[in-house]
């Protein structure tokens, strides 16, 4: 048994070293990070094998708050993106952080510790200490890496958006404490809540989650944000930061309030005028990174009709769709980013004959790209196809999402025919070896996880 | 048993005498500001050790130790930060920094209203004095504002006590019980009015931005720790001392709240100046630890005065990491000049803990506060309380962003001693650390 501290403390430490760095070495920072990053993959992988042991310590006996970690129900799934998707943000981060570099690693371990912190964590004040520290620290990423001109802008609106969810999630958490006199998950979901609060609750939540998955009327801070910030921090934005709101929701929703829960079932529509608005979004842009990004939020609102629907298929589709998404979401936008460095812009009516001039980025292109649109023997196939059967149960009308799904299949295959077809432009070269190493173990989980998806499904306790 | 205050008075003693044969002998006055640093820490440990004085006329209340304990730690932090950055000032300093602090303490013990409106007396003559240390040209329309605003105080909250006098016959909190008579009413509320401009509520804080400004930055934040125990001294006469009354002006305490946390915020946007900015929101920030005091229970109480603790702590900080970055305090939001790495990094702890981000002790406060008022009833009010936090949000991450650009400039570093940089490092980790003593308070 390992305790589940040691996952949250390595990179609180390396987070710590990092900074103290900064005087003495600059150049050894690189590998630093790097050690504490796999040390805590490599603890995470063996107490896989050898099982977790949770922790509890009292920081505030007086009102109950605790330093409780422990693994529930729906937790480990996350935990594996959380764990794993910040190894393929470092190559990126090498490669485009070339200043300040221990502030930027300080702040991505501490960023690291606390995602992982949120997904061990059972007392729901310390998840949103975890939650608020990573926001707060992302800001800052986002406003001292992001693109000179639009960072200041980028930054505000993320900040805004995510203090409006934060304050939200805090009061439903308040009054989650005052009705059950507990920040302890385990005690809140055996404690009885009345119907009333526990509708203004789930409220709260589903505003939250709106605003950080993103849904529809509450997405448009991520355009500047994702689009101003350089490729790693996009990355922990869209695999990490973005579950965070759907998880906080299963949580709670899910697995505490589940008989009223139901209730908010109509809200799915919400979803998939979502999913349908951001596939004619996506569809419009001639920006590659764009595009990524509203597909990257049209999964994330696929996941949320999922949610909403309270019935327990369409929820372990789309924590299947969330985690098998992160992975794709990091490699499409780690091939964004290698669009912009290679051809100087990633804008689709510029770029031709990447499969003439660059082979291996054409070949991850189509990898993932086919991934992203739901192919079979892909993880996007099992978690679109039980996300789908979960809705369908609630009513057929759902189905229509499939018409949106089909809107995505037609700008993916029409980016590859834009980008990797047609007569190639002298000068490009091909991308280096060590992200062909990158992009190659993502292309592994994301077909191991679509051959053999029972791996992640017993892991939530669901055999199909 | 020598409690803290016996010290203070023993050092403002010695201190003349002391002076005095320093000059016949002609050496530097570095001896008296050690001295005067060696009275202020002795008495924070005496106080820690043996706790409040009691006499008739000075009885302190449920908290006053932990109270009393805090402002004594900031004033020797706060006295011997600015000892480490001027280094050339007179013993009238000394004198009148021991003798603020020491009206402070008799101020918070007060358990008659004669002696509080004394001790009060004595804290603020001696603060016009400090007032004039600062260095800008406009150091002499602060202190006369000071002066001004305070002398007007103390004759309403004179004219309060008279009445008082007249309805009871008696001036001690103890003695005022049961239901109050017209009169009585009248007089307590002029009280509260004279208390009032001290605490810098709005409407009575119109001198407090001036003032403020004008003074050196540790003088600003020891003048926030005398704003935070007169906020003390109403919790302690409208809750601890006469509850009866207290719940039928519960409504005017609970205005006067909602308009200094509203009103200040919204002119702390439209500020340009660094430090007027700050002066504004730490306003608005004092005003969130009074919409706990009107709430009047023993919960919200404890709360109020754990908050006005983090708060005393946050601004002190934030005052003292500006004023070791720069000395000129003419700092613009969009551009802040000089850079030093361990006052931004506090000062942006500082920040993050007066916005209410976790894990600082701003946000356990604010949490304690909120959870308080909520459970008194005041659901309203938390949630007006809790919209109004994002304006702080904005104002603080404005002032964020430009200290992380001045960082990636770092073109003109200041230089910052390390004893210095010392007392920042245990504000932040007080600030970091401090939820725990919310168990021992």
């Amino acid at each position: 048994m390992i305790p589940l501290l040691l996952l949250l403390v390595i990179p609180l430490i390396g987070s710590a070293v990092v900074l103290l760095l900064r005087r003495i070495e600059d150049n050894l920072i690189e590998y630093v990070v790097e050690t504490f990053v796999f040390l805590t993959v490599a603890i995470f992988l063996l107490s896989l094998l050898t099982g977790f042991s949770s922790f509890t310590f009292p920081i505030l006996p007086l009102i109950k708050f605790n330093l409780a970690l422990s693994l529930n129900g729906i937790s480990l799934p996350f935990l594996l993106i959380a764990v794993l998707v910040p190894i393929f943000a470092l190559l990126p981060a090498h490669k485009e952080i070339k200043d300040e570099k221990s502030t930027f690693y300080s702040l991505f371990l501490l960023i690291y510790a606390m995602i992982i912190g949120i997904f061990i964590s059972s007392d729901i004040l310390l998840l949103f200490i975890f939650l608020e520290i990573t926001l707060v620290s992302m800001f800052f990423l986002i406003y001292l890496f992001g693109e000179k001109e639009t960072r200041a802008k980028a930054s505000v609106e993320f900040l805004i958006f995510t203090q409006l969810g934060s304050l939200a999630i805090l009061a439903a958490f308040a009054l989650l404490f005052s009705s059950t006199g507990s920040f302890a998950l385990s005690s809140i979901s055996s404690s009885h809540v009345s119907f009333f609060d526990s509708i203004i609750i789930l409220s709260l939540m589903i505003f939250a989650a709106m605003i950080e998955s993103p849904v529809f009327p509450l997405h448009v801070w991520i355009t500047d944000a994702y689009d101003s910030s350089p490729t790693p921090i996009v990355i922990l934005l869209s695999a990490l930061v973005s579950r965070l709101g759907l998880y906080f929701l299963l949580l709670i929703g899910f697995l505490s309030l589940s008989s009223t829960f139901t209730v908010f079932q109509p809200l799915m529509w919400i979803g998939v005028l979502s999913v349908f608005y951001l596939a004619f979004v996506a569809m419009a842009q001639s920006r590659f990174k764009r595009m990524a990004i509203y597909s990257s939020a049209l999964y994330a609102s696929l996941a949320f009709v999922g949610v909403m629907s309270g019935n327990s298929t369409a929820i372990y589709g789309s924590i299947f769709l969330m985690v098998s998404y992160s992975f794709i979401t990091s490699a499409v936008f780690l091939i964004a980013g290698d669009l912009k460095s290679l051809n100087g812009t990633d804008d689709m009516t510029f770029i031709r004959g990447l499969l003439s001039s660059s082979p291996h980025l054409s070949f991850f292109l189509f990898v993932f790209l086919l991934a992203s649109l739901g192919l079979p023997g892909f993880s996007n196939f099992i978690g679109e196809f039980v996300t789908l059967l979960g809705i369908y149960t609630v009513s057929p009308w759902f189905l229509v999402t499939l018409a949106a799904l089909l809107i995505v299949t037609a700008f993916y295959l029409n980016a590859l025919k834009r980008l990797a077809f047609g007569r190639s432009i002298k000068g490009i070269r091909d991308i280096p070896r060590t992200e062909i190493v990158n992009l190659s173990f993502l292309a592994f989980i994301i077909i191991l996880l679509g051959i053999l998806p029972s791996l992640l499904f017993n892991i939530v306790g669901l055999g199909i | 048993m020598i409690n803290a205050e016996y010290l203070l008075v023993f050092g403002l003693l010695i201190l003349i005498p002391i002076d005095f044969l320093r000059r016949s002998v002609g050496s530097r006055s570095d001896s008296i500001h050690i001295l005067t640093m060696t009275v202020l820490w002795l008495s924070f440990v005496f106080e820690i050790f043996f706790g409040n004085m009691n006499l008739p006329f000075f009885t302190g209340f449920e908290y006053s130790h932990f109270v009393i304990s805090f402002i004594l730690f900031l004033s020797g932090v706060i006295y011997t930060f600015f000892f480490l950055q001027k280094s050339e000032y007179g013993s009238t300093f000394d004198l009148l920094f021991i003798a603020a602090v020491f009206g402070a303490t008799l101020f918070i013990l007060s358990s008659n209203f004669m002696s509080m409106f004394l001790s009060f007396e004595i804290m603020t003559m001696s603060m016009y004095g400090l007032v004039l240390f600062g260095k800008t040209d406009l150091r002499l329309e602060g202190a006369v504002k000071y002066v001004l605003f305070s002398a007007f105080s103390t004759v309403v909250m004179l004219f309060g006590m008279s009445l008082i006098y007249i309805s009871t016959g008696s001036l001690s909190f103890t003695i005022i019980q049961g239901t109050p008579s017209q009169m009585l009413l009248l007089g307590s509320l002029l009280v509260l009015v004279g208390l009032a401009y001290e605490a810098t509520l709005v409407p009575f804080h119109m001198w407090a931005v001036d003032t403020y400004d004008a003074s050196d930055n540790s003088i600003t934040a020891f003048l926030v720790l005398l704003e935070s125990s007169a906020l003390i001294m109403i919790l302690r006469i409208f809750y601890f001392s006469f509850s009866s009354l207290g719940n039928v002006i519960g409504d005017i305490l609970l205005l006067l709240a909602l308009l200094t946390v509203f009103v200040p915020s919204l002119l702390s946007i439209t500020q340009e100046r660094v430090k007027r900015m700050l002066v504004y929101s730490g306003i608005s920030q004092a005003g969130f630890s009074f919409a706990a005091i009107s709430v009047l229970t023993s919960l919200a109480a404890k709360s109020a005065i754990f908050y006005i603790f983090s708060f005393a702590v946050g601004e002190t900080l934030v005052f003292l990491s500006l004023g070791a970055m720069d000395r000129s305090s003419e700092n613009m939001i969009k551009y802040i000049k000089n850079y030093s790495p361990v006052p931004a990094f506090s000062l942006v702890i500082a920040l993050l803990s007066l916005a209410g981000v976790p894990p600082f002790l701003g946000f356990f406060a604010k949490f304690m506060l909120f959870y308080s008022i909520f459970s008194a009833g005041y659901a309203w009010l938390a949630i007006i309380l809790l919209v109004l936090l994002l304006f702080s949000v904005f104002y603080y991450f404005r002032l964020m962003r430009s200290v992380a650009d001045a960082a990636q400039r770092q073109r003109k570093k200041s230089p910052v001693g390390a004893a210095e940089n010392a007392i920042l490092i245990v504000l932040s980790l007080v600030l970091i650390f401090g939820a725990v003593l919310m168990n021992y308070i």
